[in-house]
């Protein structure tokens, strides 16, 4: 799993802005980045612009969510699509504690710890229980252990292949 | 034409694909093609601590796909490994077809050119190798059909679509003179033009110089374009153009031996079933048998050693037909028969080859040849077919159209937003971008009322995973299904009213025109709704009205129950209407118990957030003026709607103000008097009840003297008549007897008391009997109400109205609460006759000690001031003698506190 600083939660208790969308109550104001991740033999990852990619590159995609609202937040779920013409890169997304991912193989209907299992119907009438591919995966997910109160903030990120 | 291939196709057997439970994208190996912007959008969901459930959505991140070029061309081969080998007589034009596939993500251009590998030993320059365009793909170098390499000259070809193959047809002439044995080593090369980096050459094939039977295969099928549900027809087709007879294979299974010509027949990859045959296939030269494979049997090793039929079965896989005997030198051969495409089968390229079998007049060679046909392509047809509905059902509604159907909520609340799961299934035989449009004309929600269409996580909403600028669940593969959201948040302000349509369209992107229709309906919206009542103590409220009896002056509490009978969470904000001068503050009453314990006295203006149902329990705490007449007072209590203001409800309850009455006689007084004199005291009596009433005067003498009362004016009065709150100053005279021993001390108890309501109140005036008659008369400059900051001059004359002389007088003065000493401002004035010093002195603990001097600014008093002074007094030296006095007595100035 990957477990880098820059996945890292950031809980951080910040001035509360004036506006928010609920008058009273929680607001979670959400800004989503995409980067290109290239791998330099000498300086290891480099963080590109992904305004422009290839086919085959790697692109993360890093959603920070901040509660600017006037209350805590509870039952926070951050939800990231793979997006068509990508496919997730496994063991990419934030896995920390308090942040487990979960994924989805279906758009998002349910939910499952990786590895996403599946079963495969033989012509046989047996079924089988196989692990999903990776590329079968729609979304990551990740439910926030314990509230988000007024200010603070949560990162993560998961990578996806340009198809 | 293509001669003597033995290159063979995969032997066809049957794969079993395990069908996933789960359906997976068709897409997944496809490369994304250039300019494809690949869009995301995070989304979060939350709730606040009263358990309602938010969205928060990110901004949408996009990103561009580059170009990137790639060339593939099949078949490979070597020099050492051939992709395909033919035998051609001297002087024989042979036809070797290749496929060039664009395996970029882009249209590109190639350059394409041939090829000879140096262990050729024919007789061959590239000047002799053309490469033509194979347009119709049927493997046959037909009219009008572009040469793209001339002459071994390298030349352009294109564009190619990414994805796409084309065919190509390589060409060149035996030469006349070659000997049988000789061979030929020929390739093609194509070049990426938008890389050139990009190139593809390892694609030789193997001609062999021969003198013997060399037969000639190519396959075509027909329409090139076509609808599922239709005929297609493949005939190949073939000639002998060896120089010597081809002889028949032997068929062990029907015992029939001639050439054979067969086919296994493509598949349906929805499906892995083979094409079903249509009607009778036909051969030539006539008098041959028409085979069939059942389904089953294996495809592998020679073909005259399958297990052919001759009766036709359901699920053959392979078609053949077995000439009766063999070939003669430039004889010809045909075989033609019919596939049926089948409905619901993918678009996309129908590839096919067939193969010829003989065996040579060479006992050298290996037996039996396999000639193999070009491969053909029978583009199938998108036909796009869409179909949504309620969730899971997206095929509901009459055929077949399928567009009446709907689903229904039967209540919604203001401020709530209802999710309808629609399922959309794409019923066309192609991947499928299917758009979600909302038909805004048919659609007959009210302004205000939000449509949203979200991806099944409820979170994300539908953007446009293509490029048509359209909001789509996706590409869907073709009998795949794909649920999405329609959110409609109903207003805050909404109004009662209904039903109301949301009727949404699932649009095919591959035929604009291919849509269906699903309506969503809310069947009722109910407005948000409050009820107010007095606290029950239960579920529910009591809306009687409610009564509470005070005394004027008091507070009651009247608890009430606040109920959110709205069907979405609300804030209630919290009003009364009361009578003038009045109070009213809301708490919240957190415990329920209906009392105002000392943990909740924080004031409130609103409640909430209220669950749809739920109850809280507030108390709104009447304050009640003294001095309020007795009589009923209405005070209504009110809770509004935040989601809309213009709901509330009231609950209408009543203050009794009981009758209180109460009346005060002040201040207490102190004074001197001499025998046979009199003495004065003012008292202010005030109504202080909410009844009017008349006071009688009266006075207890403890030494059974005479008193008697005074208005200001001195006129003699008995009582005084005061309306609830007022007030009128009285004189009371006290008449002392002559005789009276000095020292005697009398104290006079003044009562005031109701005629009607027998309120009653007394103060008491204590006068000390003294020799001789010493009176100070003290005034105040200026004169009546001051405001704060202003200095007050209090000046005390004396005088002695007695006979005897006066000696040791002492003058005290006190400094009035809310004012300060001005340091300094203690004066004599001007001496009376017979006084000839004084000594002033300080006390800063009310006359307990007289050590105390003024400081500026002492106490924390301003500059010039000094708060620590509480008395001072004057200390006269020498006798002041019966009717002596000043008009001009001992001062001092104070200052009224302003801070």
């Amino acid at each position: 799993m990957r477990r880098s600083l820059s996945v890292a939660v950031l809980l951080l208790f910040a001035a509360v802005s004036a506006g928010s969308v609920h008058a009273q109550g929680p607001a979670l104001k959400g800004e989503m980045a995409a980067a290109k991740i290239v791998v330099d033999e000498e300086k290891g990852e480099i963080v590109l612009s992904a305004d422009k990619v290839y086919p085959n590159d790697t692109v993360e995609y890093t959603l920070k969510y901040t509660n600017s609202g006037t209350a805590t937040a509870a039952g926070v779920d951050l939800i990231g699509p793979v997006p068509v013409g990508t496919f997730y890169i496994e063991e990419t997304a934030t896995d920390i504690p308090g942040l487990m991912p979960m994924y989805s193989i279906d758009q998002g209907k349910t939910w499952h710890k990786a590895p996403v299992i599946i079963e495969v119907a033989r012509r046989d009438g047996t079924v089988e229980k196989k692990k999903a591919d990776p590329k079968m995966i729609t979304h990551v997910k990740w439910s926030l252990a314990g509230n988000l109160g007024v200010g603070e903030e949560v990162m993560v990120s998961y990578r996806v292949h340009v198809k | 034409m293509v001669i003597g291939m033995t290159f063979k196709k995969s032997a066809g057997l049957l794969t079993v694909l395990a069908i996933a439970l789960v359906l997976v994208s068709s897409a997944a190996h496809a490369q994304t093609p250039a300019g494809t912007t690949i869009r995301n959008q995070a989304s979060a969901t939350f709730e606040d601590l009263s358990g309602n459930t938010y969205t928060a959505t990110s901004n949408e991140v996009t990103t561009i796909v580059l170009p990137v070029y790639g060339v593939s061309v099949l078949p490979d081969g070597t020099a050492a490994a051939p992709g395909m080998v033919g035998t051609a007589i001297p002087g024989q034009t042979v036809y070797y077809s290749y496929n060039l596939t664009n395996t970029g993500n882009d249209s590109d251009d190639f350059a394409i050119e041939p090829l000879i590998d140096p262990a050729t030993t024919m007789t061959l320059g590239l000047g002799d190798i053309d490469i033509y365009h194979d347009v119709n793909g049927n493997g046959v170098l037909d009219g009008g059909e572009p040469v793209i390499s001339a002459g071994g000259v390298p030349g352009n070809f294109g564009p190619v679509a990414a994805g796409t193959m084309v065919q190509l047809l390589v060409e060149y002439q035996v030469p006349a003179l070659a000997a049988a044995g000789e061979v030929a080593y020929v390739g093609v090369q194509a070049t990426s033009v938008g890389d050139a980096a990009q190139v593809d050459t390892d694609n030789y094939h193997q001609t062999d110089v021969v003198s013997d039977a060399s037969l000639t295969a190519t396959m075509t099928g027909l329409p090139a374009a076509i609808d599922p549900g239709n005929v297609a027809t493949y005939t190949v087709t073939g000639q002998n153009v060896g120089n010597d007879i081809a002889n028949g294979v032997t068929v062990a299974s029907v015992g029939l031996t001639g050439v054979l010509i067969y086919d296994i027949l493509p598949t349906d990859p929805s499906t892995g079933n083979p094409l079903a045959l249509s009607g009778a296939p036909a051969g030539a030269p006539a008098g041959g048998t028409v085979l069939y494979l059942p389904a089953g049997n294996p495809t592998v090793g020679s073909p005259e050693t399958w297990a052919w039929s001759a009766a036709a079965a359901a699920g053959d896989i392979a078609v053949a037909y077995v000439s009766n005997g063999g070939l003669a030198i430039g004889q010809n051969y045909n075989f033609t028969y019919d596939v049926i495409v089948p409905l619901g089968m993918p678009a996309g390229i129908i590839n096919n080859d067939g193969a010829v079998a003989y065996i040579d007049n060479n006992a050298g060679t290996p037996d039996p040849n396999i000639v193999t046909t070009n491969n053909t392509q029978i583009d199938v047809n998108i036909l796009a077919n869409v179909l949504v509905g309620p969730n899971g059902v997206p095929d509901a509604g009459t055929p077949p159209l399928y567009d009446d159907d709907s689903q229904a909520v039967a209540n919604a609340y203001a401020n709530q937003t209802v999710d309808f799961i629609n399922t959309v299934r794409n019923d066309g035989n192609a991947a499928d971008e299917i758009n979600i449009v909302l038909d805004a004309g048919s659609s007959t929600f009210p302004m205000g009322f939000g449509i949203q269409f979200f991806r099944i996580d409820g979170a994300t909403p539908l953007n446009d995973t293509g490029t048509d600028g359209i909001p789509d669940v996706g590409t869907i593969n073709p009998g795949a299904t794909q649920d999405f959201i329609v959110r409609i948040t109903v207003p805050g302000n909404a109004v009662a009213g209904g039903p109301y349509l949301a009727v949404v369209n699932a649009v095919s992107a591959n035929d604009i025109t291919e849509l269906n229709i699903t309506t969503d309906e809310i069947t009722q919206v109910n407005p948000a709704s409050v009820d107010i009542g007095n606290y029950d103590g239960a579920v529910g409220t009591d809306n009687n009205p409610a009564n509470i009896d005070t005394d004027p002056g008091l507070s009651v509490d009247f608890p009430l129950d606040v109920i959110n009978i709205g069907g979405s969470a609300d804030n209630f904000g919290l009003a009364s209407t009361f009578p003038a001068g009045w109070t009213v503050t809301f708490y919240l009453d957190t415990n329920g118990n209906g009392i105002l314990d000392n943990p909740e006295l924080i004031p409130i203006a609103n409640v909430g957030p209220v669950v749809a149902g739920g109850e809280v329990n507030v108390i709104a705490r009447v304050d009640v003026p003294a001095g309020e007449i007795p009589g009923v007072n209405p005070v209504a209590f009110r809770a509004t709607s935040a989601n809309n203001n213009l709901i509330f409800d009231e609950i209408a309850n009543t203050v009794t103000v009981l009758g209180a009455a109460s009346v005060t006689i002040t201040p207490d007084r102190n004074g001197t008097g001499t025998a046979n004199g009199t003495v004065r005291y003012q008292h202010t009596v005030t109504n202080t009840g909410n009844v009017d009433d008349t006071f009688m005067l009266s006075a207890l003498s403890s030494n059974a003297w005479s008193y008697t009362f005074f208005d200001l004016a001195n006129n003699p009065i008995a009582s005084v008549t005061l309306v609830a709150g007022a007030t009128q100053d009285v004189i009371v005279q006290l008449s002392i007897p002559g005789g009276v021993t000095v020292g005697t001390i009398e104290t006079g108890t003044i009562t005031v008391t109701g005629n009607g309501t027998g309120a009653t109140d007394s103060a008491t005036d204590v006068t000390t009997i003294v020799a001789g008659n010493l009176v100070l008369t003290k005034s105040a400059s200026p004169v009546g109400n001051q405001l704060p900051g202003t200095e007050l001059t209090y000046r005390t004359d004396y005088a002695n109205v007695g006979v005897a002389a006066l000696a040791n007088i002492v003058i005290y003065d006190a400094i009035p609460a809310w004012t300060q000493y001005r340091v300094g401002s203690a004066a004599n004035g001007t001496l009376a006759p017979g006084i000839t010093a004084m000594t002033i002195e300080f006390s800063d603990d009310g006359g307990g000690s007289w050590a105390y001097g003024p400081v500026d600014g002492g106490g924390g008093a301003p500059a010039g001031f000094d708060a620590n002074v509480t008395n001072v007094r004057w200390t006269l030296t020498g006798t002041l003698s019966g009717g002596d006095s000043t008009a001009d007595g001992v001062s001092l100035i104070v200052r009224i506190i302003a801070e």
